[in-house]
Protein backbone atom coordinates (compact mmCIF):
# COMPACT_ATOMS: atom_id res chain seq x y z
CA UNK A 1 0.00 0.00 0.00
CA UNK A 2 2.89 1.95 1.14
CA UNK A 3 4.60 1.52 -2.25
CA UNK A 4 1.94 1.98 -4.66
CA UNK A 5 1.20 5.59 -3.38
CA UNK A 6 5.32 6.36 -3.68
CA UNK A 7 4.90 4.76 -7.44
CA UNK A 8 1.25 7.00 -7.61
CA UNK A 9 3.54 10.32 -7.07
CA UNK A 10 7.04 9.57 -8.78
CA UNK A 11 4.94 8.34 -11.92
CA UNK A 12 2.85 11.73 -11.77
CA UNK A 13 6.31 13.98 -11.12
CA UNK A 14 7.26 12.54 -14.62
CA UNK A 15 4.25 13.31 -16.10
CA UNK A 16 4.06 16.51 -14.97
CA UNK A 17 7.55 16.83 -16.05
CA UNK A 18 7.22 15.22 -19.21
CA UNK A 19 4.18 17.22 -20.09
CA UNK A 20 6.14 20.69 -19.20
CA UNK A 21 9.49 19.65 -21.26
CA UNK A 22 6.66 18.54 -24.38
CA UNK A 23 5.03 22.04 -23.58
CA UNK A 24 8.14 24.10 -24.07
CA UNK A 25 10.05 22.84 -26.93
CA UNK A 26 9.46 24.04 -29.70
CA UNK A 27 7.18 21.22 -32.08
CA UNK A 28 8.50 20.32 -35.51
CA UNK A 29 6.21 21.47 -37.19
CA UNK A 30 6.11 24.80 -35.23
CA UNK A 31 9.86 24.82 -35.66
CA UNK A 32 9.69 24.38 -39.41
CA UNK A 33 7.32 27.39 -39.87
CA UNK A 34 9.31 29.71 -37.83
CA UNK A 35 12.08 28.93 -39.70
CA UNK A 36 10.13 29.40 -42.71
CA UNK A 37 8.77 32.60 -41.71
CA UNK A 38 12.38 33.89 -40.68
CA UNK A 39 13.63 33.53 -44.23
CA UNK A 40 10.55 35.09 -46.14
CA UNK A 41 11.37 38.03 -43.45
CA UNK A 42 15.74 37.95 -44.67
CA UNK A 43 14.27 37.54 -48.41
CA UNK A 44 11.94 40.56 -48.06
CA UNK A 45 14.07 42.43 -46.12
CA UNK A 46 17.27 42.08 -48.67
CA UNK A 47 14.69 42.38 -51.62
CA UNK A 48 13.26 46.18 -50.24
CA UNK A 49 16.87 46.84 -50.18
CA UNK A 50 17.53 46.36 -53.31
CA UNK A 51 14.43 47.99 -54.48
CA UNK A 52 14.97 50.98 -52.58
CA UNK A 53 18.81 50.93 -53.81
CA UNK A 54 17.52 51.15 -57.23
CA UNK A 55 15.19 53.81 -56.35
CA UNK A 56 17.60 55.74 -55.27
CA UNK A 57 20.17 54.97 -57.99
CA UNK A 58 16.83 56.19 -60.71
CA UNK A 59 16.49 58.96 -58.53
CA UNK A 60 19.96 59.97 -58.39
CA UNK A 61 20.06 60.00 -62.31
CA UNK A 62 17.14 62.38 -62.63
CA UNK A 63 19.20 64.92 -59.97
CA UNK A 64 22.12 64.34 -62.14
CA UNK A 65 20.24 65.33 -65.57
CA UNK A 66 18.66 67.87 -63.83
CA UNK A 67 21.75 69.25 -63.23
CA UNK A 68 23.21 69.18 -66.67
CA UNK A 69 20.89 71.46 -67.83
CA UNK A 70 22.74 74.63 -69.56
CA UNK A 71 20.29 77.09 -68.45
CA UNK A 72 20.29 76.11 -65.00
CA UNK A 73 23.66 76.22 -64.72
CA UNK A 74 23.40 79.90 -65.78
CA UNK A 75 21.16 80.59 -62.99
CA UNK A 76 23.19 79.24 -60.02
CA UNK A 77 26.67 80.68 -61.66
CA UNK A 78 24.57 84.28 -61.69
CA UNK A 79 22.79 83.53 -58.29
CA UNK A 80 26.00 82.58 -56.57
CA UNK A 81 27.45 86.16 -57.49
CA UNK A 82 24.53 87.98 -55.89
CA UNK A 83 24.48 89.45 -52.31
CA UNK A 84 21.24 88.62 -51.85
CA UNK A 85 18.78 86.71 -53.92
CA UNK A 86 16.04 88.72 -55.40
CA UNK A 87 12.50 88.23 -56.35
CA UNK A 88 12.74 87.99 -59.79
CA UNK A 89 15.65 85.83 -60.02
CA UNK A 90 13.92 82.85 -57.66
CA UNK A 91 11.28 83.23 -60.15
CA UNK A 92 12.58 82.87 -63.56
CA UNK A 93 14.79 79.98 -61.79
CA UNK A 94 11.66 78.53 -60.11
CA UNK A 95 10.41 78.27 -63.71
CA UNK A 96 12.78 77.01 -65.38
CA UNK A 97 13.18 74.19 -62.46
CA UNK A 98 9.09 73.67 -63.09
CA UNK A 99 9.79 73.23 -66.72
CA UNK A 100 12.21 70.55 -65.93
CA UNK A 101 10.28 68.87 -63.98
CA UNK A 102 7.62 68.58 -66.24
CA UNK A 103 10.21 67.18 -68.94
CA UNK A 104 11.48 64.35 -67.06
CA UNK A 105 10.40 61.21 -68.03
CA UNK A 106 9.18 58.58 -66.08
CA UNK A 107 8.55 59.66 -62.43
CA UNK A 108 8.61 62.97 -61.87
CA UNK A 109 10.18 64.47 -58.78
CA UNK A 110 7.23 65.67 -57.03
CA UNK A 111 9.70 69.07 -56.29
CA UNK A 112 13.30 70.29 -56.79
CA UNK A 113 15.44 72.73 -54.85
CA UNK A 114 18.12 74.53 -55.96
CA UNK A 115 21.36 75.62 -54.07
CA UNK A 116 24.03 78.66 -55.17
CA UNK A 117 27.71 77.89 -54.24
CA UNK A 118 26.52 79.81 -50.78
CA UNK A 119 24.45 77.04 -50.26
CA UNK A 120 21.31 79.02 -50.35
CA UNK A 121 18.24 78.35 -52.26
CA UNK A 122 17.80 80.12 -55.36
CA UNK A 123 14.38 78.52 -55.80
CA UNK A 124 11.85 75.98 -55.04
CA UNK A 125 9.25 74.33 -57.35
CA UNK A 126 6.93 71.17 -57.29
CA UNK A 127 3.50 70.26 -56.42
CA UNK A 128 4.42 68.94 -52.67
CA UNK A 129 7.18 69.04 -49.70
CA UNK A 130 8.28 72.46 -50.85
CA UNK A 131 6.95 76.31 -50.26
CA UNK A 132 7.66 77.56 -53.89
CA UNK A 133 7.61 81.32 -52.50
CA UNK A 134 10.53 80.41 -50.28
CA UNK A 135 13.76 81.54 -51.36
CA UNK A 136 16.82 82.98 -49.71
CA UNK A 137 17.58 81.06 -47.15
CA UNK A 138 20.83 77.97 -46.29
CA UNK A 139 20.60 74.91 -46.30
CA UNK A 140 23.86 74.07 -46.63
CA UNK A 141 24.65 72.42 -43.52
CA UNK A 142 22.16 69.06 -44.02
CA UNK A 143 24.29 65.79 -45.42
CA UNK A 144 23.00 65.70 -49.02
CA UNK A 145 23.34 69.48 -49.49
CA UNK A 146 27.13 69.18 -48.10
CA UNK A 147 28.03 66.26 -50.07
CA UNK A 148 26.50 67.56 -53.25
CA UNK A 149 28.08 71.04 -52.98
CA UNK A 150 31.68 69.11 -52.65
CA UNK A 151 30.78 67.16 -56.05
CA UNK A 152 29.29 64.00 -54.57
CA UNK A 153 26.37 62.94 -56.09
CA UNK A 154 24.41 60.64 -53.23
CA UNK A 155 20.82 60.27 -51.80
CA UNK A 156 18.86 60.36 -48.53
CA UNK A 157 15.41 61.11 -46.29
CA UNK A 158 14.13 63.99 -45.49
CA UNK A 159 11.36 64.34 -43.11
CA UNK A 160 8.53 67.52 -44.45
CA UNK A 161 6.46 68.39 -42.34
CA UNK A 162 4.56 64.71 -41.32
CA UNK A 163 5.81 63.45 -44.83
CA UNK A 164 8.70 61.55 -45.35
CA UNK A 165 10.36 62.19 -48.72
CA UNK A 166 13.38 60.47 -50.97
CA UNK A 167 15.61 63.22 -51.68
CA UNK A 168 18.55 62.99 -54.47
CA UNK A 169 21.34 65.88 -54.90
CA UNK A 170 23.70 66.44 -57.54
CA UNK A 171 26.22 69.14 -57.92
CA UNK A 172 25.99 71.39 -60.47
CA UNK A 173 29.28 72.27 -61.92
CA UNK A 174 29.90 74.66 -65.01
CA UNK A 175 31.32 72.91 -67.67
CA UNK A 176 33.04 75.77 -69.98
CA UNK A 177 36.80 76.21 -68.76
CA UNK A 178 37.39 77.26 -65.59
CA UNK A 179 35.26 74.08 -64.42
CA UNK A 180 33.90 75.53 -61.41
CA UNK A 181 30.81 74.02 -59.34
CA UNK A 182 28.17 76.37 -59.31
CA UNK A 183 25.64 75.26 -56.46
CA UNK A 184 23.96 72.23 -56.29
CA UNK A 185 20.16 70.29 -57.27
CA UNK A 186 17.81 68.97 -54.91
CA UNK A 187 15.13 66.04 -56.65
CA UNK A 188 12.16 64.72 -53.89
CA UNK A 189 9.71 62.26 -54.14
CA UNK A 190 7.33 61.79 -51.24
CA UNK A 191 6.99 58.16 -49.73
CA UNK A 192 3.62 57.50 -50.53
CA UNK A 193 1.21 54.39 -49.85
CA UNK A 194 1.97 53.44 -53.32
CA UNK A 195 5.51 53.44 -53.13
CA UNK A 196 5.18 51.23 -50.33
CA UNK A 197 2.50 49.02 -52.16
CA UNK A 198 5.33 48.73 -55.36
CA UNK A 199 8.07 47.68 -53.28
CA UNK A 200 5.95 44.90 -51.84
CA UNK A 201 3.36 43.84 -54.55
CA UNK A 202 6.23 40.83 -55.80
CA UNK A 203 6.46 39.94 -52.19
CA UNK A 204 3.12 39.90 -50.75
CA UNK A 205 4.50 41.38 -47.20
CA UNK A 206 4.18 44.80 -45.58
CA UNK A 207 6.64 47.29 -45.00
CA UNK A 208 6.00 50.53 -42.99
CA UNK A 209 8.29 53.24 -42.85
CA UNK A 210 8.85 54.77 -39.54
CA UNK A 211 10.56 58.90 -38.11
CA UNK A 212 11.41 58.46 -34.80
CA UNK A 213 9.05 55.52 -33.44
CA UNK A 214 6.33 57.14 -35.64
CA UNK A 215 4.60 55.31 -38.57
CA UNK A 216 5.25 57.50 -41.98
CA UNK A 217 3.42 55.15 -44.06
CA UNK A 218 2.51 51.57 -44.50
CA UNK A 219 2.00 49.15 -47.28
CA UNK A 220 -0.48 47.87 -45.07
CA UNK A 221 -2.64 49.04 -41.67
CA UNK A 222 -0.81 46.83 -39.98
CA UNK A 223 1.34 48.62 -36.71
CA UNK A 224 4.26 47.48 -35.60
CA UNK A 225 4.14 46.95 -31.48
CA UNK A 226 5.84 49.62 -29.77
CA UNK A 227 8.45 46.85 -28.02
CA UNK A 228 9.67 46.07 -31.09
CA UNK A 229 10.30 49.35 -32.04
CA UNK A 230 12.01 50.05 -28.69
CA UNK A 231 14.02 47.44 -29.65
CA UNK A 232 14.43 48.18 -33.22
CA UNK A 233 15.69 51.72 -31.30
CA UNK A 234 18.68 49.76 -29.30
CA UNK A 235 20.05 48.63 -32.56
CA UNK A 236 19.96 51.34 -34.42
CA UNK A 237 21.37 53.61 -31.74
CA UNK A 238 25.07 51.55 -33.32
CA UNK A 239 25.28 52.04 -36.73
CA UNK A 240 24.93 48.98 -38.86
CA UNK A 241 25.25 48.77 -42.06
CA UNK A 242 22.10 48.80 -44.08
CA UNK A 243 23.98 46.00 -46.28
CA UNK A 244 23.41 43.95 -42.95
CA UNK A 245 20.53 44.77 -41.27
CA UNK A 246 18.23 42.19 -42.85
CA UNK A 247 20.75 39.21 -41.34
CA UNK B 1 47.48 130.44 -10.86
CA UNK B 2 50.88 129.01 -11.53
CA UNK B 3 50.51 125.44 -10.11
CA UNK B 4 47.28 125.06 -12.50
CA UNK B 5 49.63 124.47 -16.07
CA UNK B 6 52.39 122.41 -14.70
CA UNK B 7 49.45 119.96 -13.11
CA UNK B 8 46.96 120.16 -16.21
CA UNK B 9 49.98 119.29 -18.40
CA UNK B 10 50.80 116.45 -16.05
CA UNK B 11 47.11 115.39 -15.58
CA UNK B 12 47.03 114.81 -19.59
CA UNK B 13 50.28 113.38 -20.32
CA UNK B 14 49.05 110.62 -18.11
CA UNK B 15 45.55 110.06 -19.81
CA UNK B 16 47.41 110.12 -22.82
CA UNK B 17 49.86 107.53 -21.45
CA UNK B 18 46.90 105.26 -19.97
CA UNK B 19 44.81 105.80 -23.60
CA UNK B 20 47.27 105.11 -26.15
CA UNK B 21 48.24 101.22 -26.62
CA UNK B 22 51.52 100.08 -24.64
CA UNK B 23 54.48 101.12 -26.23
CA UNK B 24 55.94 97.39 -26.32
CA UNK B 25 53.01 96.02 -27.70
CA UNK B 26 53.35 94.51 -31.13
CA UNK B 27 51.28 92.71 -33.74
CA UNK B 28 51.60 88.62 -35.01
CA UNK B 29 50.31 88.14 -38.64
CA UNK B 30 50.41 84.49 -40.08
CA UNK B 31 49.06 82.09 -42.49
CA UNK B 32 48.18 77.95 -41.94
CA UNK B 33 50.01 76.31 -44.54
CA UNK B 34 47.93 73.16 -44.72
CA UNK B 35 49.59 69.55 -46.22
CA UNK B 36 49.37 68.82 -49.83
CA UNK B 37 46.91 66.39 -49.78
CA UNK B 38 43.98 67.11 -47.00
CA UNK B 39 42.02 64.06 -48.18
CA UNK B 40 37.95 64.49 -48.82
CA UNK B 41 35.21 65.43 -46.52
CA UNK B 42 34.40 63.55 -44.46
CA UNK B 43 31.40 60.49 -45.24
CA UNK B 44 28.59 61.79 -43.57
CA UNK B 45 25.98 59.67 -42.68
CA UNK B 46 24.36 58.71 -45.86
CA UNK B 47 20.53 57.28 -47.34
CA UNK B 48 20.02 54.06 -49.20
CA UNK B 49 23.63 54.32 -51.39
CA UNK B 50 26.85 55.41 -50.70
CA UNK B 51 27.99 58.84 -52.24
CA UNK B 52 29.24 58.77 -55.84
CA UNK B 53 31.90 61.35 -57.16
CA UNK B 54 30.74 63.22 -60.32
CA UNK B 55 32.31 62.58 -63.57
CA UNK B 56 32.71 65.94 -64.75
CA UNK B 57 34.76 67.76 -62.21
CA UNK B 58 37.32 66.16 -59.08
CA UNK B 59 35.30 66.69 -55.86
CA UNK B 60 36.53 69.17 -53.71
CA UNK B 61 38.81 68.47 -51.22
CA UNK B 62 37.99 68.68 -47.33
CA UNK B 63 38.29 72.66 -46.12
CA UNK B 64 39.41 72.38 -42.68
CA UNK B 65 40.29 76.39 -42.44
CA UNK B 66 36.81 77.39 -40.97
CA UNK B 67 36.98 74.57 -37.63
CA UNK B 68 40.51 75.97 -37.00
CA UNK B 69 41.63 78.59 -34.03
CA UNK B 70 45.15 79.94 -33.56
CA UNK B 71 45.50 80.52 -29.91
CA UNK B 72 48.40 82.76 -28.48
CA UNK B 73 49.39 81.00 -25.01
CA UNK B 74 51.89 83.68 -22.95
CA UNK B 75 54.91 82.08 -21.39
CA UNK B 76 53.40 84.85 -18.63
CA UNK B 77 50.19 84.20 -17.95
CA UNK B 78 50.06 87.36 -16.65
CA UNK B 79 50.78 88.54 -19.76
CA UNK B 80 47.22 88.39 -21.35
CA UNK B 81 45.29 91.44 -21.35
CA UNK B 82 42.32 90.87 -19.21
CA UNK B 83 39.71 92.78 -21.27
CA UNK B 84 36.24 93.69 -20.53
CA UNK B 85 33.66 90.52 -21.25
CA UNK B 86 32.56 90.88 -24.45
CA UNK B 87 29.70 89.52 -26.79
CA UNK B 88 30.35 87.32 -29.62
CA UNK B 89 27.30 86.96 -32.40
CA UNK B 90 27.21 83.71 -33.86
CA UNK B 91 24.38 83.69 -36.08
CA UNK B 92 22.56 80.80 -37.18
CA UNK B 93 21.42 80.53 -40.90
CA UNK B 94 19.13 78.10 -41.65
CA UNK B 95 20.60 74.63 -41.51
CA UNK B 96 24.10 75.66 -40.58
CA UNK B 97 25.89 78.41 -38.38
CA UNK B 98 27.93 81.25 -40.74
CA UNK B 99 31.16 80.06 -39.34
CA UNK B 100 31.29 76.12 -37.37
CA UNK B 101 33.42 76.92 -34.95
CA UNK B 102 34.24 80.02 -33.54
CA UNK B 103 36.10 81.22 -30.04
CA UNK B 104 35.22 83.38 -27.35
CA UNK B 105 37.60 84.24 -23.97
CA UNK B 106 36.62 83.00 -20.85
CA UNK B 107 34.23 85.42 -19.40
CA UNK B 108 32.56 86.70 -22.60
CA UNK B 109 28.85 85.90 -23.78
CA UNK B 110 27.98 84.16 -27.09
CA UNK B 111 24.94 85.22 -28.44
CA UNK B 112 23.02 83.01 -31.05
CA UNK B 113 21.18 85.11 -33.85
CA UNK B 114 18.45 82.59 -35.72
CA UNK B 115 18.20 84.01 -39.20
CA UNK B 116 16.64 81.03 -40.69
CA UNK B 117 13.48 80.01 -40.76
CA UNK B 118 13.44 76.69 -38.47
CA UNK B 119 13.16 76.93 -34.50
CA UNK B 120 15.82 74.49 -33.56
CA UNK B 121 16.28 73.56 -29.75
CA UNK B 122 19.34 73.84 -29.30
CA UNK B 123 22.14 72.68 -26.34
CA UNK B 124 25.47 72.92 -25.27
CA UNK B 125 26.24 68.59 -25.36
CA UNK B 126 27.07 67.92 -21.56
CA UNK B 127 26.33 71.21 -19.92
CA UNK B 128 22.58 71.73 -19.80
CA UNK B 129 22.81 74.58 -17.61
CA UNK B 130 24.55 77.03 -20.49
CA UNK B 131 21.03 77.13 -22.75
CA UNK B 132 17.54 76.79 -21.74
CA UNK B 133 16.05 74.17 -23.63
CA UNK B 134 13.42 75.63 -25.84
CA UNK B 135 12.50 76.47 -29.16
CA UNK B 136 14.93 79.47 -31.11
CA UNK B 137 12.18 81.13 -32.67
CA UNK B 138 13.52 83.14 -36.56
CA UNK B 139 14.68 86.37 -35.70
CA UNK B 140 14.99 85.67 -32.06
CA UNK B 141 18.47 85.44 -29.92
CA UNK B 142 19.69 83.50 -27.20
CA UNK B 143 23.25 83.72 -24.79
CA UNK B 144 24.78 82.44 -22.73
CA UNK B 145 28.36 82.28 -21.01
CA UNK B 146 30.27 79.16 -20.57
CA UNK B 147 32.01 79.23 -16.89
CA UNK B 148 35.09 77.30 -17.87
CA UNK B 149 37.68 76.77 -20.43
CA UNK B 150 37.24 74.15 -23.01
CA UNK B 151 34.92 72.99 -25.86
CA UNK B 152 31.67 73.65 -25.89
CA UNK B 153 29.35 71.54 -28.57
CA UNK B 154 26.16 73.09 -29.66
CA UNK B 155 23.73 70.46 -30.69
CA UNK B 156 20.42 70.60 -32.02
CA UNK B 157 18.56 67.48 -30.67
CA UNK B 158 15.93 67.02 -33.09
CA UNK B 159 18.18 67.26 -36.51
CA UNK B 160 21.14 65.26 -36.83
CA UNK B 161 23.45 67.96 -38.95
CA UNK B 162 22.91 71.32 -36.91
CA UNK B 163 26.14 71.39 -34.89
CA UNK B 164 28.24 73.92 -33.47
CA UNK B 165 31.74 74.22 -31.62
CA UNK B 166 32.96 76.86 -29.33
CA UNK B 167 36.52 77.05 -27.88
CA UNK B 168 36.39 79.17 -24.95
CA UNK B 169 40.13 80.21 -23.98
CA UNK B 170 41.29 81.21 -20.40
CA UNK B 171 44.37 84.15 -20.23
CA UNK B 172 44.87 83.81 -24.22
CA UNK B 173 44.36 85.31 -27.47
CA UNK B 174 42.86 83.93 -30.30
CA UNK B 175 42.26 84.65 -34.06
CA UNK B 176 40.43 82.82 -36.52
CA UNK B 177 42.11 82.11 -40.10
CA UNK B 178 39.98 83.13 -43.00
CA UNK B 179 39.57 81.13 -46.23
CA UNK B 180 43.32 81.71 -47.41
CA UNK B 181 44.75 80.45 -43.62
CA UNK B 182 45.64 84.26 -43.18
CA UNK B 183 45.48 85.42 -39.46
CA UNK B 184 46.24 87.85 -37.43
CA UNK B 185 47.13 89.31 -33.88
CA UNK B 186 46.73 93.35 -33.19
CA UNK B 187 48.13 94.62 -30.24
CA UNK B 188 50.28 92.04 -28.62
CA UNK B 189 51.79 92.67 -25.30
CA UNK B 190 55.55 92.31 -25.81
CA UNK B 191 56.92 88.99 -24.79
CA UNK B 192 57.32 85.26 -25.31
CA UNK B 193 54.08 83.50 -26.83
CA UNK B 194 53.46 80.36 -28.32
CA UNK B 195 51.19 79.50 -31.36
CA UNK B 196 48.91 76.62 -30.84
CA UNK B 197 45.87 75.44 -33.44
CA UNK B 198 42.79 74.34 -32.34
CA UNK B 199 40.92 71.92 -34.57
CA UNK B 200 37.46 70.68 -33.91
CA UNK B 201 36.57 68.90 -37.20
CA UNK B 202 32.81 68.62 -38.08
CA UNK B 203 31.14 66.79 -35.17
CA UNK B 204 28.65 64.35 -36.56
CA UNK B 205 28.03 62.40 -33.74
CA UNK B 206 24.52 61.70 -32.69
CA UNK B 207 22.73 64.18 -30.21
CA UNK B 208 23.21 62.42 -27.29
CA UNK B 209 26.58 60.93 -28.14
CA UNK B 210 29.87 62.18 -27.37
CA UNK B 211 30.94 64.73 -29.71
CA UNK B 212 33.39 63.95 -32.81
CA UNK B 213 37.28 64.57 -30.95
CA UNK B 214 38.44 67.51 -31.46
CA UNK B 215 41.70 69.43 -29.78
CA UNK B 216 45.35 70.79 -30.02
CA UNK B 217 46.75 69.70 -33.86
CA UNK B 218 50.16 67.53 -32.61
CA UNK B 219 52.73 69.99 -33.83
CA UNK B 220 55.62 71.09 -32.16
CA UNK B 221 54.17 74.51 -31.22
CA UNK B 222 56.05 77.78 -32.39
CA UNK B 223 57.51 80.26 -29.97
CA UNK B 224 57.81 83.54 -31.09
CA UNK B 225 58.78 87.07 -28.80
CA UNK B 226 56.59 90.00 -30.00
CA UNK B 227 58.51 93.36 -29.66
CA UNK B 228 57.78 96.41 -31.19
CA UNK B 229 57.71 95.05 -34.85
CA UNK B 230 55.42 93.28 -36.87
CA UNK B 231 56.20 89.11 -36.52
CA UNK B 232 55.17 87.26 -39.20
CA UNK B 233 54.71 83.38 -38.89
CA UNK B 234 54.47 80.68 -41.33
CA UNK B 235 52.38 77.63 -39.45
CA UNK B 236 53.04 73.92 -41.39
CA UNK B 237 49.98 71.83 -39.98
CA UNK B 238 50.92 67.88 -40.36
CA UNK B 239 49.54 65.35 -42.77
CA UNK B 240 45.95 64.65 -41.30
CA UNK B 241 45.69 67.14 -39.19
CA UNK B 242 46.16 64.82 -35.99
CA UNK B 243 44.81 66.37 -33.09
CA UNK B 244 45.19 65.79 -28.85
CA UNK B 245 43.54 66.90 -26.01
Amino acid sequence: MFWSKIWLFLLAAAAAIAFTIALLLPRPAQRARTDDDRQRLVVACDVVNIQLKSAARVQIDVASAFARQAELVAALDRAGGLETIDEATSKAARELAAQTIAGVSGTRPDFAILIDRKGRVLARAGSAGVDESLYGDTIAGRFLVDDALAGYLRDDLWQVGKRLYRVAGSPVIKRDPPVTYVGAVVVGNAVSKQFAEELMKPLGATVGFYVKGDLAISSSATVLDREVLTEYAKLAASPADLDTDCK
Amino acid sequence: MRLRLPLTAAALVIVSALAAPSAHAGSLAGKLELPPDVGAPPVLPRGYLPRIDNPLAPVRPLDPLPAMVVVLVPANPELAPAGKPATLSWELRGDSFARPVVAARLGDAIEIKNAGRAAPVLVAHGQPQLLPKKPLNPTDRVAFTPTAAGLVDVVDESTPHLRGRVLIVDRALYALPDAAGKFEFADVPAGDWTVRVFYAPRNLARATAAPTAAGWIDRTDDKVTIGAKKSELTIKLPPALPVKP
